[in-house]
């Protein structure tokens, strides 16, 4: 016993992303126990953005993640990418607010149209938005890392700071395939684009069109589906 | 067919007689062939400028050429060097005579035996080639000062050292904090360095490039560093060392080995043949340079016979406990050429490191890491890198505060933002084994166990000198201390 408890503590300490990894299982979970599959007909309620974010972003986060752990004291390991995630998540649920508000505002309105169709229109703008430069220099400062700090407030700040500014970056790269989940979508949409935004991310060279193409293939797709 | 061998330059020429073995003008003559390639055909991957393109392109991508293809702070940095010198060796060697092109095989420059080898080997500072004609093995952009690089000067010895590179048991280290291994961190495809270079990648590797280039210099940067015939004799040394590092014990323990993981052992890279037609390569077809490669090189001790005794048996190279960081300086440090100190406070591991009843062992390694290095361009001075310098001594590489080098080769890549480019920059790490270091300065009470002082001041150029060049500023991230 003690052999396999010492097995597992080790493991823990070469792998102290497995929080973050448990998170996106229980993430992903939740969004398919919860029925979500059938797609949100009415639109997205802000949890369930959150939730998304949480399920579709954090896949390609995890690496940042257990990099802090590592470069954190020993005694911040979970702390330090905790107060990043928070950070991160805080910027993501800010720009949730404001597309559900405009989602809301827009149905009162009358202006919005059918689900289906928001989606497909929402996926080209950002299949467009995969070929500009501004995509591109978004994508690439997602890689960038900042200095962390060591130990009291300075080194939490530092986490806040980080977390903000990958956020930022990682919003910038993928914010309409995250827009594309507010008019409703299926569970078929969310995997494909969560691979994709992970591919992006984690590939030396994203090949950006071939993304771009997936995009319209997907519009036409949930187009033709609604 | 007979195995080539790669020869000592210095034993091909010398001050006396630069040209002595017809080799050296013989790849002198393939390079201006190289050379005259360019102007026919600007996409043949053989030609002098886009063989140079494939280690990191200069200018403007080339559709349908080879490029960026160098392999920095990575586990594939050996291996892929190996390749390019390998299928360049044959480019070479077909600008050649049959008669000269059937034994002649690239010299390696080994600046870290003899002090007298350490300039740059003499045919390469030869303005003329013994006919009168401008010498292809010479360039300007070389360092000029402090260094004159083409004027005779040598590398400063400790640009040159092995030691610290030959002395590290395993080729691939998991653990963040620590020294990467011999050969580099683990990482996919590494052209801008994702992960973290080997001790051998930054000294002599790194520190030569540098100190060869200056500011401002081809071999200094990526993309040009390649375009200096200098280049591949350094690389055909670095490719000895590893051999050497298999071959024999160091630093007071057992040859090293390569990695058996497939990732390393099946990755193969893009390169280019002596038809300027596009060739792969994997990383095992060129662990074995005498039977599959072959070539050897002098002075080398034999290989085992069996081959598979220079694999490492089962994965070692996951350390069991990772390296804890235990201070770390709150602020970035800024070089700009004169000397700078920046204060570490330091706690008590009190993780893996720890030293308990229960986890006793050993006392820890203690590791210095210099993080999110960036800059624009190569500042082409080498730093040293001093702990607890006391302020009423001077700097002295020989001294016991000394614990290595930095010189930052690759720097240009770390804020690089080419629109051209979809690779990602990411910042430098260095890290430093000061194990031993902490050990000697611990017995002469040098060592306190809460703060650490470290001190970069750049070798042979005083503040006063330094303060009237206008040096390329360097950004340090985080000055670190961790322990395994």
């Amino acid at each position: 016993m003690a052999t396999i408890a010492i097995g597992a503590r080790h493991r823990a300490w070469r792998h102290p992303e497995w929080p973050w990894v448990a998170l996106v299982v229980a993430a992903w979970a939740v969004i398919v126990a919860g029925g979500t599959a059938g797609g949100h007909r009415h639109g997205l309620g802000f949890a369930s953005w959150t939730l998304m974010v949480v399920a579709m972003m954090l896949p390609a986060t995890i690496g940042v993640l257990r990099a802090i752990s590592f470069d954190s004291m020993w005694g911040r390991r979970y702390r330090s990418p905790s107060l990043f995630l928070a950070a991160y998540l805080a910027a993501w649920a800010a720009l949730g607010t404001v597309a559900l508000a405009a989602w809301q505002l827009a149905g009162m309105l009358g202006a919005a149209p059918h689900g289906a169709a928001s989606t497909g229109a929402i996926l080209l703008v950002a299949a467009s938005w995969q070929l500009s430069p501004t995509h591109r220099r978004c994508l690439k400062r997602c890689h960038r890392a900042l200095p962390l700090g060591a130990r009291g407030r300075a080194a939490d700040r530092a986490c806040l700071r980080y977390g903000l500014f990958h956020a930022r970056w990682c919003a910038g790269a993928c914010w309409p395939l995250m827009l594309a989940m507010v008019p409703g979508h299926g569970l078929a949409l969310m995997v494909a684009l969560t691979a994709l935004s992970t591919w992006q991310r984690l590939a030396r060279r994203p090949r950006r069109s071939l993304c771009a193409g997936a995009l319209v293939a997907l519009a036409t797709g949930v187009v033709l589906a609604g | 067919m007979a195995l080539r061998v790669r020869k000592n330059i210095w034993d091909l020429g010398d001050e006396d007689d630069p040209w002595r073995d017809p080799a050296i003008l013989a790849y002198a003559h393939a390079v201006a062939a190289m050379k005259r390639v360019d102007e026919t055909h600007p996409r043949n991957g053989a030609s002098w400028k886009n063989q140079a393109a494939i280690h990191e392109r200069r200018n403007a991508s080339v559709p349908g050429r080879l490029e960026d293809q160098c392999q920095h702070s990575s586990w594939y940095f050996l291996p892929w060097h190996r390749m390019y010198l390998y299928r360049f060796e044959q480019i070479v060697r077909s600008h050649m005579p049959a008669a000269t092109a059937a034994t002649w095989a690239l010299p390696y420059w080994n600046y870290s035996q003899v002090a007298a080898h350490r300039p740059l080997p003499p045919a390469f500072r030869q303005r003329k080639l013994p006919n009168g004609k401008p010498n292809p093995l010479y360039v300007s952009q070389r360092q000029t000062s402090p260094l004159n690089v083409n004027g005779g000067d040598p590398m400063p010895s400790v640009a040159v050292r092995t030691a610290a590179a030959l002395a590290e048991r395993v080729y691939s280290k998991a653990s963040p904090g620590a020294t990467s291994g011999f050969g580099g961190s683990k990482t996919k495809f590494s052209h801008s360095g994702s992960g973290f270079p080997g001790p051998l990648e930054q000294t002599p590797h790194g520190d030569v490039h540098v100190m060869v280039g200056g500011n401002g210099g081809f071999m200094a940067s990526f993309g040009t560093a390649a375009l200096d015939p200098i280049f591949w004799l350094h690389h055909c040394n670095l490719d000895r060392l590893w051999e050497r590092w298999l071959r024999s014990p160091a630093g007071g323990h057992p040859a090293g080995k390569n990695p058996t993981d497939s990732a390393w052992r099946n990755r193969t890279f893009a390169l280019v043949n002596r038809k300027g037609n596009r060739v792969k390569l994997a990383v095992k077809d060129v662990l074995d340079i005498e039977g599959r490669l072959n070539y050897t090189y002098s002075g080398l001790p034999a290989a085992p016979e069996d081959l598979d005794e220079l694999m490492e048996v089962g994965d070692v190279s996951d350390a069991e406990r990772p390296a804890e960081l235990v201070g770390a300086t709150e602020r970035p440090v800024t070089l700009t050429g004169v000397t700078t100190a920046a204060s570490v406070p330091v706690s008590p591991p009190t993780g893996p490191a720890a030293r308990t009843e229960e986890s006793a062992g050993p006392p820890p390694s203690v590791y210095l890491n210099v993080e999110n290095i960036e800059g624009d361009a190569n500042p082409g001075l080498l730093y040293g890198v001093y702990i607890n310098l006391p302020e009423s001594e001077p700097p002295d590489p020989d001294g016991p505060h000394f614990a290595g080098t930095m010189s930052f080769f690759g720097i240009e890549t770390t804020t690089e933002d080419d629109d051209d480019r979809e690779e990602a920059p990411h910042g430098l790490r260095h890290s430093f084994d000061i194990t031993s270091l902490a050990a000697q300065l611990s017995e002469q009470g040098r060592w306190d166990p809460e703060h650490l002082e470290v001190t970069f001041s750049p070798i042979g150029l005083e503040d006063e000198a330094a303060q009237a060049l206008d040096v390329p500023p360097v950004k340090l991230g985080r000055v670190s201390v961790f322990m395994q």
